[in-house]
């Protein structure tokens, strides 16, 4: 198998012949990690997806594989794992063995300084924590409740897909004590885009404020 | 008084200094003249100002730049960031005026214009830029032909000898050898998803100019496996021309003893050579290497992180290493599918062979074991075979 193959049936969301052909080789698990590198905004998320069923159908260890993504996630590797964060929350999510040890560093990217102040902040690289904190709102909220208080904050951040992916999060968590913050971004028109499903879409930060204060007063009713 | 009094005093050694570098830099770039500042904290304090590290790198790729702030921004605000761009180098460092004055002017734009020429890895080395300019620097550098180089838990850029450009003992073409890699391996360079680093050198001989012995997780190294090439005419003249002490200078040195010398006729036995290079060395005109040339392949070579350092030992004893190189790339493959799978995090393809042992490597890579896999030669054969202890 090579990087072609493997991109082009992810981009065609032929998923199950995906996952045979890393299953196939162990050197093509290898090929999908480095899809988590591509310039290809829908590649790496396709790729993050294909990690989560890999992990979902068991049969492949992914936890050697999750360690490395962590390891990239280090300021001391001269590595940038892009799409690390996303990696192993999705793992975790559809199995939480093999991550068990990683997930909470990944959630906690955003009290890290190497990644968040400003003198070294690294906006793909948190939004990526923050996006892996929205993805297992819903499945794990014990797990990614305490990270409620520093998404508020980060609703007044300058980077747009901060915000925007803040207010997602939040708005997954049903996290009542947002709703100040997220009610200031109604007229925030900076779009992003955002991986939901296996779909990326654009939408402003206003409308992903807007879905999360609306998810959370329907949790409040 | 000098604000720098301490680093001052590296300026009036023996040696060209790097301080002196920076100041003529610091006339006219800011980051220098804080760097300078840094460094003399760091002097002073006696402990770096750097932090440990910090992630940082251009979309698409995952390495290839060295995130590096300072822990006083306040101080000395224009080294905060103080980024590490790696270029991957032509093979064998052939540059021409016009490829490195575009790189220093590229720095000189981007960055802090200080330079290191060049890395321990091979790549040229652009020291000191901020997280602002990163993307620029790439699609610069893409634009006019060039790209980065390796780092990371990724295949590092490839390096090699002159070999056949300049060498006339390169047993194969190492810097095509080494351009072939680097295309093939473009993935694996980028794309860091290995347990850790993995090095290519290369070597057209066994002198070794590039010390992949030491310095790679895989080194090529030039062999052949006949006789060694012996013009008895030119020996003859060595001989006459009293520069050389024959008996003295190379049979007597030779480590494995296989030359003798009647003062008229240099016999060797080459079934013993261990291709140390020191006659050939000692008398380029009268032997060279032999006829049937290719590659030994070690592995294992690695400087002191998590374990100690170590050497790179022999796999290979012998590979024709001729274009497109299948053979030597499908070793590559079956290395790489095992050290991936059973490679624990940061541990070296050396560091695995020793906690598993190589008589394990050897056969989980599909290769027969032979005497000649070798830790040194003439001692430490690292496999014990079957047969052996059945005599026993």
């Amino acid at each position: 198998m090579d990087r072609e193959t493997l991109s082009e049936l992810l981009l065609a969301r032929k998923y199950q012949e995906a996952m045979d052909l890393v299953k196939k080789r162990h050197g093509n698990l290898r090929i999908l990690l480095g899809l988590l590198y591509s310039e290809e905004e829908l590649l790496r998320w396709r790729a993050v997806t294909l990690l989560g069923l890999v992990a979902a159908e068991g049969s492949t260890d992914l936890a050697p594989a999750v360690r490395r993504l962590l390891w990239f996630l280090n300021e001391e590797s001269s590595t940038v794992g892009w799409c690390s964060a996303q990696a192993i929350a999705e793992i975790y999510r559809n199995n939480p063995g093999m991550a068990r040890d990683a997930i909470r560093a990944v959630l906690h990217l955003s009290d890290d300084e190497e990644v968040s102040l400003p003198a070294n902040r690294n906006t793909p690289i948190l939004a990526g924590s923050v996006w892996a904190i929205g993805a297992l709102a819903e499945d794990e909220p014990a797990l990614v409740s305490e990270m409620g208080p520093a998404l508020v904050k980060f609703l007044e951040d300058p980077e747009p897909v901060i915000r925007g992916f803040s207010a997602w999060a939040l708005g997954r968590m049903r996290f009542a004590a947002a709703k100040e913050g997220l009610g200031k971004l109604t007229g925030d028109e900076a779009v992003i885009s955002l991986y939901e499903g296996d779909a990326l879409t654009n939408i402003s930060v206003a409308r992903a404020a807007g879905d999360a204060l609306e998810k959370i007063r329907k949790n409040d009713e | 008084m000098s604000d720098t009094p301490m680093i001052d005093q590296l300026e009036t050694g023996p040696w060209p200094s790097f301080i002196k570098d920076i100041k003529r830099m610091a006339a006219k770039n800011a980051m220098c003249k804080d760097l300078l500042g840094l460094l003399e904290m760091s002097y002073k304090d006696k402990k770096t100002h750097w932090k440990h590290g910090g992630i940082v790198g251009v979309r698409g790729y995952g390495g290839g730049i060295i995130g590096r702030y300072s822990d006083s921004p306040e101080k000395f605000p224009n080294v905060s960031h103080f980024h590490t761009v790696r270029v991957n180098q032509p093979s064998a460092w052939f540059y021409n005026t016009g490829a490195l004055r575009y790189l220093c002017d590229l720095w000189e734009k981007h960055g802090s214009g200080l330079t290191n020429l060049h890395g321990s890895t091979g790549d040229f080395i652009m020291l000191g830029t901020t997280t602002d300019h990163l993307e620029d620097i790439f699609t610069d550098l893409s634009e006019h032909g060039w790209d980065l180089g390796g780092s990371g838990s990724d295949v590092r850029t490839p390096s090699c000898c002159n070999g056949m450009a300049r060498c006339e003992f390169a047993c194969y073409d190492t810097m095509n050898l080494c351009y072939d890699l680097t295309n093939e391996y473009q993935d694996e360079l980028h794309r860091p998803a290995f347990p850790y680093k993995f090095k290519f050198k290369m070597s057209g001989c066994p002198n070794d100019c590039v010390a992949s012995i030491a310095r790679s997780d895989c080194s090529i190294i030039g062999t052949w496996r006949d006789d060694i090439q012996q013009d008895n005419a030119a020996i003859t003249e060595y001989a006459k021309g009293g520069k050389v002490d024959i008996a003295n200078d190379v049979v007597a040195k030779c480590p494995t003893g296989c030359m003798s010398w009647d003062g008229s006729k240099l016999s060797i036995d080459n079934k013993n050579c261990n291709r140390c290079m020191h006659c050939i060395n000692v008398m380029p005109k009268a032997l060279r290497p032999g006829k049937d040339k290719g590659a030994m392949i070690l592995l294992g070579a690695k400087a002191p992180i998590v374990q100690g350092a170590l050497l790179s030992s022999v796999l290979v004893p012998f590979i024709k290493m001729e274009p497109p190189y299948e053979e030597f790339k499908d070793l590559i493959r079956r290395i790489w599918e095992f050290w991936d799978e059973h490679g624990e995090n940061r541990e070296r393809i050396g560091e695995m062979i020793v906690r598993i042992g190589k008589g394990n490597f050897v056969e989980e890579v599909g290769l027969e074991p032979t005497p000649a896999m070798i830790k040194e030669p003439r001692s430490n054969p690292y496999i014990f075979y079957e047969e052996y202890f059945d005599e026993e």
